[in-house]
Order: structure tokens, then sequence, then C-alpha cells
């Protein structure tokens, strides 16, 4: 478990220097604006990096789903929830793929 | 961006169960839901990409949510909308509108992304500023 946050977030710190090629300008915006602040930088990792150990671990044993989300202190409404938000905030989406290395 | 390299959604469950001995439906049915929420940051990134407003991204997420749709229904919606962007870049209403639009008439599952996609708007109201 711990090896799997140190790689999450040594992809995200690696993820964030990259520049996607086609991100709009609104969404680079959103990106340099959180950046900017520290607190906000904390909230989007404190929500995006467990989410995103769960969405690694979902990919790779789909059927250990129930476990996958309890382990990471998830019930499904909430991993879902949290997905929902964020999937509506361009940053937290942005940084949640550069951790699943997309 | 495309969506090649997104997670399965559509008949995940019914895959779950075909893959994985002794799963039922019921069972697979909160699975598929929690792999396709996954792939939600992903289908709106796309949409973004596609010239959605992020506002109106997440203002249609919202409404989504709020309605209670689960997370595969609402994978599809996105899917579909990212479809229909393809060929109409600046379509009549937003997609929050539509969204909204199509949840008031109580569509659901497939029919509600189907539905999303080819809203037009009511011709005797006032449409509404496009986000």
């Amino acid at each position: 478990m711990k090896t799997t946050w140190f790689v999450l977030v040594a992809a995200v710190l690696a993820g964030c220097g990259e520049k996607r090629a086609a991100a709009p300008a609104a969404d680079s915006q959103a990106t340099r604006v959180a950046a900017s602040n520290p607190a906000t930088v904390d909230s989007l990792m404190a929500r995006v990096i467990p989410a995103a150990a769960a969405a690694l671990a979902l990919q790779s044993s789909p059927a250990s789903a129930d476990s996958i989300l309890a382990a990471n202190n998830f019930t499904l409404d909430r991993y879902e929830a949290t997905l929902y938000s964020i999937a509506a905030d361009s940053a937290a989406s942005q940084l949640f793929e550069s951790a699943l290395g997309r | 961006m495309i969506f090649s390299s997104r997670m399965p959604s559509a008949g995940l469950a019914l895959l779950l169960v075909a893959l994985v001995p002794g799963m039922s439906q019921a069972q697979a049915a909160p699975r598929a839901r929690a792999i396709a929420a996954s792939s939600l940051p992903r289908l709106a990134s796309d949409l973004r990409d596609q010239g959605a407003s992020v506002d109106d991204v997440a203002h249609a997420l919202g409404a989504l949510q709020q309605a209670g749709i689960p997370a595969d229904n609402a994978v599809d919606v996105l899917e579909a909308e990212y479809q229909a962007r393809l060929t109409d870049k600046h379509p009549a209403m937003s997609f929050e509108d539509r969204v909204r639009a199509t949840l008031a008439r109580g569509l659901r599952g497939k029919a509600l992304a189907a539905a999303v996609a080819v809203a037009k708007p009511d011709p005797a109201r006032k449409p509404k500023e496009i986000r």
C-alpha cells in the first residue's frame, strides 16, 4: 500500500510537469490558478490521490472492487461522488489522469 | 483527445459476469459502476477538449449527480455528447440545459444518453445563452 502511494505521488508530480498537447486555454488557466495556491493544491491532492489509488487497483483487479474501495476508505457511493466531483473540475481531472499515467 | 484509453463501460456488468466465475449480475452491477466512475474525469476532459466549457461540463455533471444517475449511465451520457460534438461543435442548447431537460422527461439509462445528445430547444421557451 505504501509503495502504491509513493508511486502515485511520484506519478502526479511528474504528470504535473507535463503539458497536454491539446489542452484548451481555460483548462491551462484552471491548472495555473490551482497551482498558484498551496491550499488548493493540498485539497486537490487529498481528493485525487485516494481516488486515483483506488482507480489504479480497480483497473488491475475489477473483480475485487468491494475490497479495493474499502481498503481506500470508500463506499461505492462515496467513490462515485468523489469521481463526479473530480470530473467536474478540470485541474482535478488532469491530476487524476496524470496519476493514472494517461 | 480520443476515447481510446478510457475504461470500458457499456456492457461491463455482463462482461464481468462472463469473465469472473461465480459472480452474479447483481454483484457485477456495483463493480461496473465503480469502474465506470473511474473514467468520468477522462470523459469530462475529452468533452472540454472538444469545446464544451468548463462550467457547462461541471453543471451538467452536477445535474446528473443530483438526479442520482449512476456513474455507468453518466459515462454513456458523456460519450454520447462527445460523439454528438464531433459533428456539431456548436449545439443550439448548452450541455447542461440538454441534460436538465432530458432528466425532467424522466429518461434514464441508454435512452437518457441518446436523448441528451439530440435534445433541441423548446420553441415555446426563450433560448438561454450557451455557456
